[in-house]
């Protein structure tokens, strides 16, 4: 795109203010918004705040009415502890469970995590490099398995160049984003991951996952997404597929042609129940912290 | 998502921005605002009043700041800090102003912030989905899934066009065409002269155009 001005056209100006005053407003997420309002009115965004201020705010501000005394001060402290307490905890704790290795993993070969080689079997060094938004390409033996507790199981298939999508946080904000740019992966949710949403990218599509089973298929022909279980929502660009039920795919096509919605194939509907049922208790085992 | 104190590079968008003549770049209608007495109660960090100031600006924050970035998750973030930065400068709020200039300040300051950091490549990665906007959009016509379908491609295609617009660019006409701020609220926001920000505005409005003349041709 060109920014050269000498030869501005004024046209290409107007044209660029009309397309820019069409824009549609962008809409929060009415989960997002809710918790936000209701931290941002009670002052649980701001713990530091909270802490610092609480017994000097709850001084000058309101007239003092005749009779307040030590059980005002006393109910006005605890009420500002409490905030300290939720609000603090909210923020510390909202980070959802980082990811790890999934426990008796058998892969084996490197790992390219943002282009540095990690063995496979060095489940420290691994959880150590799992950042969010990190490059992951692996083309070892067997699957490579990562879970966030609780929440998110992932495999990830030899072949596979993906970037890592950010652990869904606890409380607030439970949406994150990955991409797989090709290979396979096969995700399934924990007990914790009730009421988050994982959205993955591939080149063709995006599929958003609240808490499945399924998998997510990238080749040069295009994007497949298997669903073992529950639904998941599937848009080609700005394209809405509609929610893909249990059992079926979704066959999103780089050519063009239009997309193809079919039974699953049963090769993927037996890996994905392996998987699932491999993972159920990787998925509950405690952090190796 | 974690959250970010305000440090050195904040202090000028905590601090209210110094009232505008208002010399109408443009006829723009005003969003809806609160009043001084709202506002006061808001400075006092009265609960019911912070609500209702979340209820008046949130909406216009939170799409300015979608728009800026192009990604939901990093908008949700940013809005997250921008709505915790203010929590923090409350008390600094002048209950006889419109307070949305210095929130377009403060958005723009997070959204600068998310640019510079590595969940940029994320952004640049992931394309932007479900934007109950542009779903409601295509659902709001009487049965005329061609009109539909012709403005959910023109729409994707400003959208990406604004997208691929070098920041500041992007910034400039989004404050003002998106935002409805005037030059001379854009400049007291990015600390810029009322001259150049017309002029970047100007220049980014000539990018925006010809690539959607080569597009949308």
């Amino acid at each position: 795109m060109s920014h050269d001005i000498h030869e501005s056209d004024p046209a290409d100006e107007t044209r660029g203010r009309e397309a820019a005053r069409e824009l549609s407003a962008a809409l929060a997420d009415p989960g997002f918004r809710a918790r936000l309002e209701a931290a941002f009115a009670s002052g649980a965004i701001d713990p530091e705040s909270a802490a610092e201020d609480a017994p000097s705010r709850a001084r000058p501000v309101h007239a003092r009415r005749p009779g307040s005394g030590f059980g005002r001060r006393l109910a006005a402290l605890a009420a500002a502890a409490a905030l300290v307490l939720v609000g603090a905890g909210a923020w510390e704790f909202n980070p959802g469970p980082r990811w790890q290795v999934a426990e008796g993993q058998q892969a084996h070969g490197n790992v390219l995590i943002d282009g540095e080689p990690v063995p496979a079997d060095d489940f420290g060094s691994v959880d150590d490099a799992l950042v969010a938004g990190s490059t992951i390409e692996w083309n070892g033996d067997g699957d490579l398995e990562l879970v966030s507790r609780g929440q998110l199981a992932l495999a990830i298939v030899p072949g596979t160049r993906m970037l890592l999508p950010a652990p869904p946080p606890r409380w607030f904000a439970r949406t994150c984003d990955g991409r797989v740019e090709s290979g396979e992966i096969r995700l399934t949710s924990g007990s914790r991951f009730h009421g988050a949403r994982l959205t993955i990218a591939t080149p063709q599509a995006s599929v958003v996952m609240t808490g499945t089973t399924l998998a997510v298929i990238q080749e040069p022909a295009g994007t497949c997404v298997c669903v073992l279980e529950g639904s998941v929502h599937v848009m080609a660009g700005t394209h809405d597929m509609g929610m893909v039920p249990g059992g079926q795919r979704q066959v999103v096509f780089a050519d063009g042609r239009a997309p193809e919605r079919a039974e699953m194939r049963p090769i993927e509907r037996v890996k994905l129940g392996e998987m699932r049922t491999a993972m159920a208790a990787a998925l509950e085992k405690p952090s190796r912290d | 998502m974690n959250p970010m104190p305000p440090d050195d590079d904040d202090s000028r968008a905590l601090a209210p921005p110094p009232p505008v003549s208002r010399v109408a770049d443009r006829a723009r209608a005003p969003g809806p605002r609160l009043g001084p007495d709202v506002l006061k109660r808001v400075q006092e960090r009265d609960p019911a009043a912070l609500a209702e100031f979340f209820e008046t600006y949130f909406d216009r924050v939170y799409a300015l700041v979608s728009r800026l970035l192009g990604d939901r998750t990093q908008a949700e973030d940013a809005v997250s800090e921008v709505f915790l930065k203010v929590h923090r400068a409350i008390d600094r709020l002048d209950p006889a102003r419109d307070p949305m200039p210095w929130l377009v300040t403060i958005a723009s300051n997070a959204c600068r912030d998310h640019w510079r950091s590595g969940a940029e490549r994320m952004r640049r990665a992931a394309l932007p989905v479900d934007d109950p906007a542009l779903r409601e959009s295509l659902t709001s016509g009487a049965n005329e899934p061609e009109r539909d379908l012709i403005r959910a491609e023109r729409e994707q295609a400003v959208r990406a066009a604004i997208a691929e617009l070098p920041d500041d660019l992007r910034e400039s006409v989004l404050l003002y065409d998106y935002a409805d701020q005037s030059h001379e609220e854009i400049a007291a926001a990015l600390g810029i002269t009322h001259d150049a920000a017309r002029k970047r505005h100007s220049r980014a409005l000539v990018a925006l155009g010809r690539t959607l003349k080569e597009r949308l041709a």
